[in-house]
């Protein structure tokens, strides 16, 4: 099994190999033990041993060694996998999973949309639902207005996926 | 301390440069063909795969694999000898391996040879695939990706008992056995082959290349007049938005090999029969002096033991019975850490070594060790006194106890295997877990000298009951094509072709792909030994 | 008891670093300290720190600290006989200084008047200037608000638009050219508005590689004005203070005792007291410039307490509380060398980013020289609700290069793991031969941004920080025991 780490912007895999480890193919003998206080760990990499602390939050591991501080990220090759498919994609269309009524849209055309964020509710057999964007996109088309009657499977938003990266960017 | 094998190998002597020079050429030719088997192709059907987008099928499966793990490929020349050698493969990969850590059986179709159109042979070792799969409770991965049933010789994949139907009736029999089943498909999946997908527990589709149509775009057409592309007829979309045919699509090829790993990842690992285990340590030998051992004809003997002694662990074997039989070698020993029980030839077989056969075989089953077989037989002893002795029900004794095993079997074809011989010693007709075989193997009903002298001596009395004799080349006339299809006929290229064994490995190979089988073999559990009638 | 006569309890209108700094000098002269807080400052070192933690409200937390009445009211309630304001949000807002004093509570900083007159930019420079101390040139919009963009472009480019109400460089801009010069203007002005509620801005001629040096000012109310030395603070980064020392490196004695003896006038002349800080810049040729004064206590305090053995927080609470401050000019004396790091939760490596996350793991540098001034604690989630700088790291030694020794060696032992510090890209100046041989300037950084880069990790190192992640990956560890036997051992076997 290999694991896919995230230093200092270039990734790297890590599978373990009997009692080593095998870093992007090379054999590395390495052991972790804890030290007494809390964060302070021993690694013992080709028999040198060397202090050090570490923390780990969500996949990321906060490394504190030889005076400097790094983060090492763990990632997932299946959201790589999903994000370069996003990135790599376009145009989509949101379709009304039932058939229903427009309660309200939120947004309009050539709107910028982060993951997570409103387009648009809908309502349908007294329950209303939101319809949210599944990733960062820029709308291209509303295909409906408020209070505006739909089937099941009629377009109702036209969006564009626009890259992840540019997400993160736009966060900070 | 253990007892090890005292090898008495002289590697001065004249004999073991001879036989490593055969050997090695022999094993240069079989890497040759098999390297061409699995690799060779057209340049424009690695250009049409790269056209559409796909990978090849061998990038496939190691991307599905756990890095860092052992690969055991079975039958990799299946359908050499037939089709005129255009079935590389037999058209499909199979073979066992870890996925997400848990030890699965991969079939996958290869689209670099005629769209990945099953002939026969690769009906037959798809069904072999599925075999295996429920023989030892082992999850399946399929990665489908074929044109379908290769119509010019569909009389030989569609109706028997075990063709296509074959494929569809085990993987209903898996599912019901709990056994999981995972279709990735890749390319397209129709008529029949819609129901591999279909009767898999889980499956991913591929956006844009992936469909599974029981009818496709042209069968549509003609049966109805409709026109569809196949896409909107079943494509992705289709099947996991609407039909609920498929359970996850994906946007590309890495994208679907990764949610299968995930997929597999939430398979329960099943429990392991056990077995009597020890920590794995290599032979004491060398197994490559193997290759100095096996002679270059086949009418040589050689001890077994000297092959044994190259791999089972530590070279450590406890032989049972040593001084009666001799000619049968019964002992225990580990593979891989595995105990396992061995029987060897070391000649032909007589009356006392049948029985110390039968004998071994059923302490075997007392003591739940699975058996390995390994092959260097002619056949029985015959002659009158043997007859007298009863050597049929002494066969018949060691063929019964061997039959009715509820450990797992295994067995390598050391070198030859002719007649009942090959019975006693666990042939494919007696449901070995697997079969391997050497590269000097030779199978037949017996050798082909053998078979050439025989059927020209029925000539010779036949014709001098009309008293007529025969000149030595109306002789040669008649022992000539005998010998050539004898020949043609029992190689091992020829068994492997067929799918009378799970594949020829390389003699070096053989401790890494027992080791694996047994593992494989141990998720089914191991019943109480019962016999039917010993004719004592 | 307290040992000040007349201050029983201080109230602290400010949070973060400099409350628990001000009430660690609190509680050693046995005065009760008293803390108004934010919601998001309720579980803070600070308000563990103190005797007593009232909770304010905002519409924003920053609004909160901003609103006076709410802290006078609390201040009144629980009996506050003074109000310390720290540094920043109301400490050189002089309504504020007035609505505490009228209302019977001591002020601890100098008198309204002289914030509104020091304090103010453009005020001061016009009361400065009266006193013959050189100043740049510039232009103040108050003046004449429709002619201030053509006065300011009189002023000469390069130019820096700034706010009046308050210094630390908040939302100043710097202009090279007359086009930029409109948009420069707006932007100050919001900054101006959103951190000291005042939206006055003045123009002011920008010196190309000046040093900024400050003096630290002491006053009584019985006449006396004291200095206790000088600073150089030229490291920064956009106009952030990041590297502060005393004494200024390289400074001839006699350009130490003019600036010195300059800000002593101002402050004399202005009626001053409590302390405060006169900032210059001096230029390359040895000139120097009054640039402006803060009406308050520095950040970067500390490093003068080092070096003098004074503790300023101490003299502002006598002064406020009437004292004659026991002090002589003659026997205030600089001994050594004090750096101060400022650690600020920003990713260096990436366009300083502000960086948030919870801190998993906090250990400060200790040991003698050593001073942590900080405001964090382990298990405190780091937001962007308030500024970026956590902590303090300040040391002392005998010389300099002991001192940069010191500071880095500090740098290094300080654990703050969960979120990202500029504590490397600190080491790397302070490593770097220009601040070493003492070549500073507020340029410094900008001018040697390439060689301040990180160093790349050599392939041994990168290898051993990803066995540790790996090591420690909870996903690994369980599925490195994954991969059953015999097919573990086997390794990458094909036949």
């Amino acid at each position: 099994m290999g694991y896919d780490f995230c230093l200092e912007g270039r990734d790297s895999r890590v599978t373990p190999a009997g009692s080593a480890l095998e870093i992007d193919g090379r054999r590395l003998d390495a052991s972790l033990e804890r030290g007494l206080h809390a964060g302070e760990y021993f690694i013992v990499v080709d028999g040198r041993r060397e202090k050090l602390f570490i923390a780990t939050r969500h996949d990321v591991h906060f490394i504190h060694w030889r005076g400097r501080t790094r983060h090492v990220e763990a990632w997932n090759a299946l959201d790589r996998a999903r994000q370069a498919a996003i990135r790599a994609g376009g145009a989509e269309e949101i379709r009304a999973p039932m058939p229903g009524v427009v309660i309200s849209v939120a947004i309009e055309s050539g709107t910028t949309v982060e993951r997570g964020a409103l387009l648009l509710t809908i309502e349908s057999m007294k329950l209303q639902t939101a319809i949210t964007a599944t990733h960062p996109a820029r709308v291209t088309e509303v295909c409906v207005a408020p209070g505006d009657h739909f089937d099941q499977g009629s377009p109702l938003v036209r969006l564009e996926a626009l890259d992840a990266a540019s997400e993160e960017s736009r966060k900070s | 301390m253990m007892r090890r094998i005292e090898s008495r190998l002289d590697r001065h002597a004249p004999t073991y440069a001879r036989f490593r020079a055969a050997n090695l050429a022999r094993v240069d030719e079989f890497r040759r063909r098999q390297n061409d088997a699995r690799f060779e192709r057209p340049q424009r059907d690695l250009d049409r795969l790269a056209h559409h987008g796909k990978l090849f099928v061998r990038e496939r499966i190691e991307r599905l694999l756990d890095p860092g793990t052992p690969f055991l490929e079975l039958s990799s020349l299946a359908a050499n000898s037939e089709y005129d050698g255009e079935s590389k493969g037999g058209s499909v990969v199979t073979g066992i391996g870890i996925v997400s850590g848990r030890e699965v059986i991969v079939r996958a179709d290869d689209p670099s040879i005629k769209g990945g159109a099953w002939y026969p042979l690769t009906v037959k070792k798809n069904v072999r695939c599925l075999d295996i799969a429920i023989e030892n409770r082992l999850p399946v991965v399929h990665m489908c990706d074929s044109a379908g049933g290769f119509l010019p010789l569909q009389s030989q994949l569609f109706a028997d008992r075990v063709s296509a139907g074959r494929i569809f009736r085990n993987q209903s029999v898996l599912s019901q056995m709990g056994v999981p089943q995972l279709s990735l498909v890749f390319g397209h999946c129709t008529a029949g082959g819609a129901y591999i997908p279909s009767l898999s527990d889980y499956s991913v589709i591929l956006r844009g290349n992936g469909g599974i149509f029981l009818g496709g775009p042209p069968l549509v057409k003609a049966a109805t007049g409709e026109i569809v592309d196949a896409n909107t007829l079943g494509g992705a979309d289709v099947h996991t938005r609407v039909s609920g045919v498929a359970d996850y699509a994906a946007d590309s090829e890495e994208e679907a090999i990764l949610l299968g790993r995930e997929i597999v990842g939430q398979w329960t690992r099943g429990e392991k029969t056990r077995i009597e285990h020890r920590e794995p340590e290599p032979p004491a030998y060398d197994p490559e002096e193997l290759y100095g051992i096996i002679p270059d004809d086949i009418k040589i003997q050689f001890d077994m033991r000297e092959v044994i002694a190259r791999i089972v662990d530590g070279s450590h074997f406890h032989e049972y019975q040593p001084d009666y039989g001799t000619t049968l070698v019964c002992g225990f020993a580990w593979i891989w850490g595995q105990k396992v029980g061995i029987l060897a030839n070391n000649g032909v077989l007589f009356n006392d070594s049948s029985l110390k056969g039968a004998h071994f075989i059923q302490l075997c089953n007392q003591n739940r060790t699975p058996l390995v077989f390994l092959q260097n037989i002619t056949g029985f002893m015959v002659g009158r006194e043997y007859e007298a002795r009863g050597i049929c029900k002494d066969g018949a004794k060691f063929i019964m106890a061997q039959s009715c095993s509820v450990v797992p079997k295994f067995t390598v074809m050391v070198n030859g295997s002719f007649g009942a011989g090959n019975y006693g010693m666990c042939g494919r007709a007696y449901d070995g877990r697997f079969i391997f075989s050497w590269p000097n193997h030779q199978i037949g009903i017996m050798g082909a000298e053998q078979a050439a002298n025989t059927l020209a001596d029925v000539k010779i009395r036949q014709l001098e009951r009309a008293g007529k004799t025969l000149a030595p080349e109306e002789i040669e006339a008649i022992r000539r094509p005998v010998l050539e299809s004898f020949e043609r006929e029992s190689t091992a290229y020829y068994a492997t072709s067929q799918l009378w064994d799970d594949g020829i490995i390389d003699p070096v190979d053989t401790r890494n792909a027992l080791g694996i089988a047994i593992s494989a073999s141990l998720h089914t559990p191991i019943e109480r030994p019962s016999y039917g009638v010993l004719r004592l | 008891m307290s040992q000040i006569p007349g201050l029983e309890k201080v109230l602290i209108a400010n949070r973060g670093e400099i409350a628990v700094r001000i009430t660690r000098t609190l509680s050693r002269l046995g005065i009760a300290s008293a803390l108004v807080a934010h919601a998001e400052d309720a579980g803070s070192l600070a308000a563990q720190a103190v005797d007593e933690v009232h909770p304010i409200t905002g519409e924003t937390p920053v609004s909160a600290y901003l609103d006076g009445a709410q802290t006078i009211a609390v201040a009144k309630r629980i009996g506050a006989d003074a109000i310390h304001p720290g540094y920043g949000f109301l400490s050189e807002n002089a309504d504020f200084a007035e609505s505490v004093i009228a209302a019977g509570i001591r002020w601890i900083g100098p008198s309204p008047d002289s914030m509104r007159r020091l304090g103010d930019k453009i005020e001061s420079r016009r009361f400065v200037a009266g006193l013959g101390v050189p100043l740049t040139p510039s232009a103040s919009e108050s003046e004449d608000p429709k002619t201030f963009a053509a006065r300011a472009a009189r002023v000469g480019f390069p130019l820096l638009i700034k706010a009046s109400a308050g210094g630390g460089g908040k939302g100043m801009q710097i202009v090279r050219e007359a086009s930029a010069l409109p948009q420069a203007i707006e932007l100050a002005r919001s900054a101006a508005v959103r951190y000291f509620k005042d939206e006055r801005i003045y123009a002011e001629r920008y010196v190309e590689s000046p040093r900024h040096v400050e003096v630290q000012i002491l006053a009584d109310t019985h006449g006396q004005v004291f200095h206790l030395g000088e600073r150089d603070c030229s490291v920064q980064r956009r106009f952030q203070k990041l590297i502060e020392e005393t004494p200024a490196p390289g400074l001839a004695p006699v350009l130490r005792r003019a600036i010195c003896e300059r800000a002593v006038q101002i402050a004399r002349a202005a009626d001053y007291h409590n302390a405060g800080t006169v900032e210059f810049i001096l230029a390359p040729n040895g000139e120097f410039f009054f640039l402006e004064m803060n009406t308050r206590l520095q950040v970067e305090h500390p490093v003068t307490e080092l070096v003098t053995g004074i503790d300023l927080v101490e003299q502002q609470l006598r002064v406020a509380a009437g004292e004659k401050l026991a002090l002589q000019q003659e026997t205030i004396r600089s001994k050594g060398v004090a750096i101060e790091c400022r650690l600020c939760a920003e990713d260096a490596d990436h366009d300083f980013r502000p960086a948030v996350g919870e801190l998993l793991v906090f250990r400060p540098a200790e040991g003698p020289g050593i001073r942590f001034d900080g405001g964090i604690a382990e298990g405190q989630t780091i937001t962007t609700a308030f500024d970026p700088m956590l902590a303090k790291l300040v040391v002392h030694a005998e010389d300099r290069s002991s001192a940069i020794r010191l500071a880095i060696r500090a740098l290094e032992e300080t654990v703050i793991l969960g979120c990202t510090t500029n504590a490397s890209f600190l080491a790397r100046i302070l490593e770097h031969p220009e601040f070493q041989a003492g070549r500073v300037e507020t340029g410094f950084i900008p001018a040697h941004a390439d060689s301040l880069e990180p160093a790349s990790l050599a392939d041994a190192e990168r290898r051993l920080l990803l066995a540790a992640a790996a090591l420690s990956n909870r996903d690994f560890l369980e599925r490195a025991n994954a991969v059953p036997e015999p097919f573990a051992s086997m390794g990458g076997w094909r036949n």
